[in-house]
């Protein structure tokens, strides 16, 4: 073994494992100090140690010309767990993380009238440790682990107020369904491993071009019927997190009675994480439309395209008609998330492109709507929208930031959204898809209108009712200025972001060639 | 030119012309408030408060929409949309019944 170990090279085994160590450490360390201080104080830290370790992450990976691996307890794939980074992955870790941070620093605010935080904040962490060892795993059982623990940290969190009708509901609604998908995708597992043989991503990928993978070998059955087979279960999984158009009904139900920190998180790291793992099977594992397994990989993103144009048309149809604030902008992530569907669904380099980049932007604008949205309810203490009349008036910065998202999720140019929907429009073209883009305008004008409706209510009208004196406290202002800024920037930078930072990221999800040979090369060196 | 960067010339002239005509707006306007007579809600002699005179969300053009497209909002409701688990689980089953069928028949006979 003439491995060169630095201790840099444990940081991606590192994130996960931190965030859950922390979250089973949270409630011991509350048992003994009593203090709701140190939990927040404890969990804003974590998370920004977290978000540190995932830049380290993305700088190794953005400087290193083949995925970074990480085999646990040096067993070499595919025997072990194995970690396996490219700059898609390293992406989408730190994007999640920045999430985490800006909820953690919200949240000591928001739920200021909330009592157990100790276990928000520990459910918390178990839901960033789930997303980040989604995103960074190279190994698809131990993609259903962490899966499982983001879903059940997610489903506990929506219920976190459990006087709220609302919340169990939702949270009910949510685990049920979302525990139906899970128990799919394990089966989903058993169909890959009966054929294949192995649960390694960078093995799988090998077998499907008829490589032989050390350990393994070559494939044990009919591959072809189980990758139809698994394949259709996966991508009926996790279009139900992705909440994909028929999959999408829980997801406006959970949002209404949660925190807005869990919206927020789920809407811009869950929602991606699921479409992320969808494009790892389609473009890693079975390469895409050019690879051996062409025509289950068309029919499946045919599928997609589908998918994203009904989510986009149906979403944008009922978030017009909404009432409630946090429905109104649940549904817009069903919108935003058949969008990026459709972009995967294209097949060509561009469309990831321009999925990937709006997976960010939406990221962003969400998070930023969410926060806004929280600051609002906070003060008035409804969701309604008659009731938060007249209340931006009294909370400038929110109100700027929610115009400012509001037109970013729109479409409104030079704002990062409109930058990611205009290379999905451009894709569309080049792929003889044009006429979708009147689906992508059709449901951009519909939620133009459905976000006007809150900054009509909010900033427009007289208050219906006395509205309390209280401001935005700047813990919860300052995200909202730091999102709001970050739209306005990631737009105006969109040409130099795209080339430098997206572009590469797609290059690394189509360089099968790269992925497969970096684990061979690790497998190898290991069993020597 | 780069699509984007064309994009942004193009929103950057706007906001510059957007600008410069609200300046030109304040130079040229006159620059006192308008009198509290001027911004009183006049209607017909009736007393009227401003919480009155704007829409409510239900009045506002939303209503004209969901009215417009009645059967579809009530299609969309009563089918799918109901809030019931066993009306959700028949499209999402119905979903990967079709799904399940197209790629396995894909992958016999086209792979």
């Amino acid at each position: 073994m003439n491995l060169e170990y630095t201790p840099i090279l444990h940081v991606p085994a590192l994130v996960p494992i931190l965030a859950v160590g922390s979250a089973f450490a949270l409630p011991l360390i509350h048992l003994v100090t009593k203090s709701r201080k140190v939990c927040e104080y404890f969990v804003v830290t974590i998370t920004g140690i977290e978000l540190v370790l995932t830049t380290i992450v993305l700088h190794l990976a953005y400087t290193s010309t083949k995925p970074i691996i990480y085999t646990f307890g040096a067993w070499p794939p595919p025997v072990g767990i194995v970690y396996e980074i490219d700059r898609f992955s390293a992406l989408l870790g730190v994007l999640a993380a920045v999430l985490f941070f800006t909820a953690a620093l919200y949240s000591t605010k928001y739920l200021e009238k909330d009592y157990g935080v100790e276990w928000y904040y520990t459910l918390l962490l178990g839901f960033e440790a789930g997303i980040v060892g989604c995103a960074y795993t190279g190994d698809i059982f131990n993609l259903f682990v962490m899966f499982e623990v983001l879903s059940i940290s997610a489903y506990a969190l929506v219920a976190f107020r459990k006087d709220v009708p609302e919340a169990v509901e939702g949270s009910l609604k949510y685990a049920i369904v979302g525990s139906v998908a899970t128990t799919i995708y394990f089966i989903a597992i058993t169909f890959i491993y009966g054929s294949f043989g192995t649960l390694n991503m960078a093995d799988l990928a090998a077998k499907v071009r008829g490589l032989t993978f050390p350990v393994t070998g070559t494939a044990l059955g009919n591959v072809h019927v189980a990758t139809g087979i698994a394949l259709a279960l996966i991508v009926w999984a996790f279009s139900i997190e992705a909440a994909l158009v028929p999959n999408h009904f829980w997801l406006p139900d959970a949002y209404v009675g949660a925190p807005v920190t869990f919206s927020a998180i789920s809407s811009g790291a869950a929602v991606n994480i699921s479409l992320y793992i969808i494009a790892r099977y389609l473009y890693t594992i079975l390469q895409g439309r050019d690879g051996p397994a062409a025509p289950t990989v068309e029919a499946v993103l045919i599928a997609l395209v589908v998918m994203g144009c009904l989510s986009a048309i149906v979403g944008s149809v009922l978030m017009i008609v909404q009432k409630d604030i946090n429905r109104l902008i649940a549904y817009s992530t069903i919108v935003n998330s058949g969008y990026i569907a459709i972009g995967l669904g294209i097949g060509t380099p561009l469309g990831i492109v321009a999925a990937l980049f709006h997976m960010i932007n939406h990221a962003v604008a969400k998070a930023l709507l969410f926060f806004c949205a929280g600051n609002y309810v906070h003060v008035v203490g409804s969701r309604d929208l008659d009731d938060l009349a007249g209340v931006g008036k009294k909370m400038p910065l929110t109100t700027i930031g929610l115009v400012v998202g509001a037109l970013a999720l729109a479409g409104v140019p030079p704002l990062n959204c409109f930058m990611s929907k205009l290379i999905l429009a451009q894709a569309l073209f080049e792929a003889n898809l044009t006429p979708l883009i009147a689906v992508i305008v059709f449901a951009s004008v519909l939620s133009l209108m459905a976000y006007l409706k809150i900054i009509y209510n909010v900033y427009c009208r007289a208050p219906v009712k006395k509205l309390p004196e209280a401001r935005e406290h700047p813990l919860m202002a300052y995200p909202v200025i730091a999102y709001a800024i970050t739209c306005i920037v990631f737009g105006l930078l969109a040409p130099i972001l795209v080339p430098t930072a997206i572009e590469p990221a797609v290059t690394d999800l189509l360089n099968t060639d790269n992925y497969i040979k970096a684990a061979m090369e690790i497998a190898e060196k290991l069993l020597r | 030119m780069n699509l984007l960067m064309l994009i942004l010339y193009v929103a950057t002239s706007m906001v510059l012309a957007s600008a410069i005509m609200y300046v030109v707006y304040r130079v040229v306007s006159r620059s006192e408030r308008p009198s509290p007579e001027k911004t009183k809600v006049y209607a017909c002699g009736e007393d009227y408060t401003p919480e009155r005179a704007s829409a409510s969300d239900i009045n506002l053009y939303t209503a004209v929409w969901r009215l417009s497209f009645r059967n579809l909002y009530k299609y969309i409701r009563e089918k799918g949309h109901t809030g019931v688990l066993s009306d959700w689980f028949f499209w999402m089953y119905l979903f990967m019944i079709i799904a399940l069928v197209v790629l396995y028949l894909v992958s016999v006979t086209l792979w």
